[in-house]
């Protein structure tokens, strides 16, 4: 399964639209504005998603020695692949964890070591055993390290109550949760543990 | 500003919302006691009684799915409801409030990020819809009691690196709901709730010493003036805070700074590794104890009643754990998918434009 562009693309549209209705967006000059207009343009230009970027090479290298130094752990290829592709995310608490900047960067979306340093910290059950990639109102998401699987997991026990074919379906899933697509059909799946996804169309975990 | 594509609330929802404000009001008589601790400005520990419940089990699953149901209808009422309205322009601004119109979990557009030879990206802050009383827990009036509005709070979530400060319902789960929701299940226990007095958390953006600046404030968003009960308590939290935006105090949001030492390579064995978990959650139970009274108890645990926490925040019975008057029936309506704004065709007025 491959990461849904069209999600993709939408989500990147509407962060457009929203930075264009923004009261930010209207209280800059008109010089300025053409300058950010002219930046998008070049984004988009050099094949980068607007306001939906990938992160970089350097950005990933920095990243995997942050989380062998700081969570003692080796980041899984699939993460890393999915991250070049989409360097996180935050829409209608709905939340991928993207690269973790330099402390002199700002951070546009959860640094993927820090929120797991967080969330080990206060859940000292989950230290270790998962890897958090994203969080939304009601789950958090995560590679699960022993069975090297992607899960859903409850916010309050910390236990999985979905298991996803593969990251790519996980952040489809929680795409599709951002972006407020549903389809009826997931109203039949359980929240219980499931060892196979289910074979719906659509989303297959969506419960939000 | 209101969003045409998107359909109104259901009546029930709008009733459902009013009385969640009016019981809102009546949570706490003196506004003086939202400064009682600085850490924690406008949070009472509303004591209710419950059980903790089985993440398997049909009531749990049918409370999360029903919530998942009903969220957008909520945010589009509160947005609607004329204090919900001004309460929420103060919090998430014009820009948040458009979002709820359309069902969605407000955020506003701080700046953008254009660092050299990197893609522009959109910072911004985001408020999430949180429940107040855990869907993990079984109250007296069971899931119309958790999945209803008075239950609900939209809270400030935005994270930035290291810096949780902006993450205050993380420390209040992690600080309270967590330890004393872990190990309890099948037993009713007396379990202290982290109640903001406001239904959106925190409450305002930046300070107000006066009356009058609220308001003028509140009149250039475009909005309705809040009743007295309202301008008192936000007045209240930002005299707490020194009337600077609220920040979750560092000591909490750097608890996770200096953590690599215990997840370097050598803990990885199963012993070293349960170790580092033990030394964890022994911090977080010494923590809870900080603030908890003598019969709650953590990790499975009572406290006792020799014990004294050391920071007191107020202690509220709210009886919020009934059925509420107007209850939400559990339709099939779900969220709708968000449709890309229009930008405005005319620039605001300067007295409009507000920073948030």
């Amino acid at each position: 399964m491959d990461l849904n562009e069209q999600l993709l693309r939408e989500l990147s549209d509407l962060f457009l639209g929203d930075l264009r209705s923004s009261r930010y967006y209207q209280g800059l000059s008109a010089d300025e504005r053409a300058n950010l207009e002219k930046q998008i343009a070049r984004d988009a230009a050099n094949g980068v998603r607007p306001l939906v970027p990938g992160a970089s090479s350097d950005q990933i290298a920095n990243l995997c020695a942050q989380a062998e130094a700081e969570l003692g752990l080796t980041l899984p290829s699939s993460v890393l692949g999915v991250l070049t592709v989409v360097d996180g995310f935050v829409e209608n608490g709905v939340s991928l964890y993207g690269a973790d900047r330099d402390l002199n960067e700002e951070e546009t979306v959860p640094g993927l070591v820090a929120q797991n340093l967080a969330l080990w910290s206060s859940f000292p059950e989950s230290a270790q055993k998962y890897l958090f990639v994203g969080d939304s109102e009601l789950w958090f998401f995560a590679y699960e390290i022993s069975s090297s699987s992607f899960v859903a997991l409850s916010h309050s026990a910390m236990s999985p109550v979905h298991r996803f074919s593969g990251i790519e379906a996980l952040v489809n899933d929680m795409l599709a949760q951002a972006l407020g697509h549903f389809d009826e059909h997931s109203e039949d799946t359980k929240g219980t543990l499931q060892s196979q996804p289910p074979k719906l169309p659509g989303t297959d975990f969506s419960l939000n | 500003m209101s969003n045409p594509s998107s359909k109104p609330p259901n009546a029930e929802m709008r009733a459902a919302v009013d009385e969640a404000l009016k019981e809102l009001e009546k949570l706490i008589s003196d506004p003086a006691s939202i400064g009682a601790c600085p850490e924690l400005p406008g949070i009472v520990l509303d004591r209710i009684v419950g059980r903790a419940l089985d993440r398997t089990s049909e009531e749990y699953e049918q409370t999360t799915k029903a919530y998942g149901k009903m969220r957008g209808e909520y945010l589009k009422a509160f947005a609607l409801h004329p204090v919900g309205r001004s309460l929420s322009l103060l919090a998430v601004g014009a820009d948040g409030v458009r979002l709820m119109e359309s069902g969605h979990s407000p955020s506003s557009v701080m700046n953008v990020t254009k660092p050299t030879n990197q893609p522009v990206r959109l910072k911004r802050q985001y408020y999430n819809c949180h429940h107040i009383i855990p869907k993990s827990v079984a109250v007296t009036g069971g899931r119309a009691a958790i999945n209803h509005p008075r239950n609900f709070v939209l809270v400030n979530t935005t994270r930035r690196g290291r810096d949780q400060s902006q993450n205050p319902h993380h420390f209040w789960h992690a600080l309270f709901l967590h330890p004393q929701t872990h190990r309890t299940l099948d037993q009713s226990n007396p379990i202290y709730i982290p109640r903001p007095v406001f239904p959106l958390y925190p409450p305002i953006t930046q300070g107000f010493r006066s009356v009058e600046g609220l308001r003028k404030h509140l009149s250039a968003l475009g909005a309705t003036p809040l009743p007295e009960i309202w301008e008192r308590r936000i007045l209240e939290f930002s005299k707490a805070m020194g009337h600077k935006p609220y920040l979750v105090p560092k000591q909490f949001h750097e608890i996770t700074q200096g953590f690599g030492e215990l997840f370097k390579k050598e803990n990885r064995d199963p012993e070293a590794n349960q170790a580092v978990r033990d030394k964890l959650a022994a911090k977080a139970e010494g923590l809870a104890a900080e603030w908890l009274p003598g019969d709650a108890c953590i990790n499975g645990k009572t406290l006792g009643p020799s014990h004294q926490p050391k920071h007191r925040l107020p202690i509220v019975e709210s009886g919020l754990t009934t059925e509420p008057a107007n209850q939400i029936s559990e339709n099939k309506k779900r969220q709708e998918k968000r449709v890309r704004p229009r930008a405005p065709t005319q620039k605001p007025q300067p007295s409009q434009s507000i920073k948030v």
